[in-house]
């Protein structure tokens, strides 16, 4: 039907997704960072008190309560919220689907392959979570300091891959490696876990009849370093894995 | 910041926003047009594909390069694979066109906008509609019986190939390549008696068939 340029489309696309991303939208960054207090979103965002602002917002999904500003289920931001997370895994070489036989799979080669059908370099292809990553340690370092994130960042990138046949308690593992290094009280350590690792599990896979649970942990800015399966045969079985090593690793770099 | 620069802000914060919305909308873009004629479809025949879309599908290598980065299956049917960012980004697509009929967002950004766009928001459901109503009208073969087909089934709400071929005087054949194309379209529903409406979005936008 469009009888356009492939190239040109794919052009399109890229900065379409580049100009949604949190990192470069102040609509989609409110919305990727619901729930929230009212207070601290308000802080944080003063466009919030214009009074179109809110309903723009209002009309597409978020809910706005004397306490609390939230998303509304199966909403426009709803979608918004959880397609930015997709985009991030997409354009990062992460993207994880689960086929008909219940295995894993990753949609490899994203960005070399988008670069190919561009024609461009790798290096054109926007990384949205490495640039939304960069401005998060960029404010965590400000709140925390430059050692303490660093620290957290390189337990973080230790890890890898846990499994076992008993619940894995990632948060006790945090503590118990980070209390003596960080030197800092555990309210503190719970903070920057939530901050920057887990602060949440949503739910990705689980089908019926299925011994198979998918979840990714979300943390408070959707750094997201792992997600967890748990597997039932006789037993549980619980696997934790560690996603966007590299970007994470190169965010670790430029704290030095 | 002040109230006004606040103002100033937000509107071009907006303005870019619905900017990418706009760019993704299947009338716009090949690539997302490409994935959501095969979405809304379950499947298509490979050969349809290869004679509407020979930019994606003629050519082995950047077949296989479309496939592998946004999860589509070409075999003698072509398909999303589930779960994939291709599926993800036709289920944000959709919810995009459906904000973009919303009359409230549209009043309101719309007048946030109205320098931008003096025309109002464009309806990407009814632009989306339009084009492919217009490629239709454009397939060198059953084309154009197959809008005479759909103004039959829009009169009639609901029809059967027997009364078209008799409202139309055409052949059996000849009505069933139509219907095939219209169902392609994503234009007609299909029931198990085998009988035929308008989809949705033709009740909603019969206007737009008035310039065919």
């Amino acid at each position: 039907m469009t009888r356009g340029n492939l190239r040109e489309s794919f052009v399109n696309l890229l900065n379409a997704l580049t100009n949604l991303s949190p990192s470069r939208n102040t609509l989609s960054q409110i919305i990727f960072l619901l729930p929230e207090e009212t207070n601290t979103m308000v802080f944080s965002f003063p466009e919030l008190k214009v009074p179109e602002a809110k309903k723009v917002l209002e009309v597409m999904g978020v809910k706005f309560e004397n306490e609390t500003i939230s998303i509304i289920n199966d909403s426009f931001a709803y979608t918004l919220h959880w397609f930015i997370h997709d985009t991030f895994d997409w354009l990062d070489d992460e993207y994880m689907y689960i086929d008909e036989k219940e295995f894993r799979n990753f949609m490899s080669g994203v960005k070399s392959g988008l670069a190919k059908l561009m024609n461009q370099e790798i290096g054109f292809i926007p990384n949205l979570y490495l640039e939304w990553t960069r401005l998060v340690v960029a404010k965590l370092v400000q709140e925390y300091s430059r050692e303490k994130i660093k620290k957290v960042l390189e337990w973080v990138l230790s890890q890898r891959r846990y499994s076992a046949k008993n619940e894995l308690n990632l948060f006790a593992t945090f503590v118990v490696n980070m209390q003596s290094s960080l030197k800092t009280n555990p309210a503190e350590l719970k903070e920057l876990y939530e901050a920057l690792i887990e602060k949440t599990k949503v739910l990705i896979y689980k089908k019926r009849n299925s011994n198979k649970t998918i979840y990714r942990l979300c943390s408070k800015y959707h750094v997201d370093p792992f997600f967890e399966e748990i597997l039932l045969f006789n037993y549980y079985y619980y696997y934790i894995e560690a996603r966007h090593i590299e970007s994470l690793q190169k965010v670790l770099e430029e704290i030095h | 910041m002040s109230g006004e620069n606040l103002e100033v802000e937000f509107r071009k914060q907006l303005l870019n926003f619905i900017n990418a919305l706009i760019a993704l909308a299947p009338s716009r873009n090949m690539v997302t047009q490409f994935l959501y004629l095969v979405w809304i479809n379950g499947s298509i025949d490979y050969r349809v594909l290869e004679d509407a879309y020979p930019d994606i599908v003629k050519d082995e290598y950047t077949r296989d390069l479309f496939g592998s980065v946004l999860g589509v299956r070409f075999e003698d049917k072509v398909s999303l694979v589930p779960g994939s960012y291709g599926e993800q980004l036709c289920n944000f697509v959709k919810k995009a066109m459906e904000l973009f009929e919303n009359k409230d967002f549209s009043s309101i950004v719309g007048s946030i906008l109205k320098n931008e766009y003096p025309q109002g928001l464009p309806n990407l459901s009814k632009e989306w509609l339009d084009v492919r109503i217009r490629g239709l009208s454009q397939e060198p073969t059953y084309g154009e019986l197959a809008i005479k087909v759909l103004k039959e089934i829009i009169k009639y709400g609901k029809t059967k190939v027997e009364e078209l071929e008799r409202i139309l005087g055409k052949s059996r054949g000849t009505i069933i390549e139509a219907l095939k194309l219209l169902r392609l379209y994503g234009l007609v529903i299909e029931y198990y008696d085998k009988s035929y409406a308008p989809s949705n979005e033709v009740i909603k936008y019969t206007d737009i068939l008035g310039g065919y």
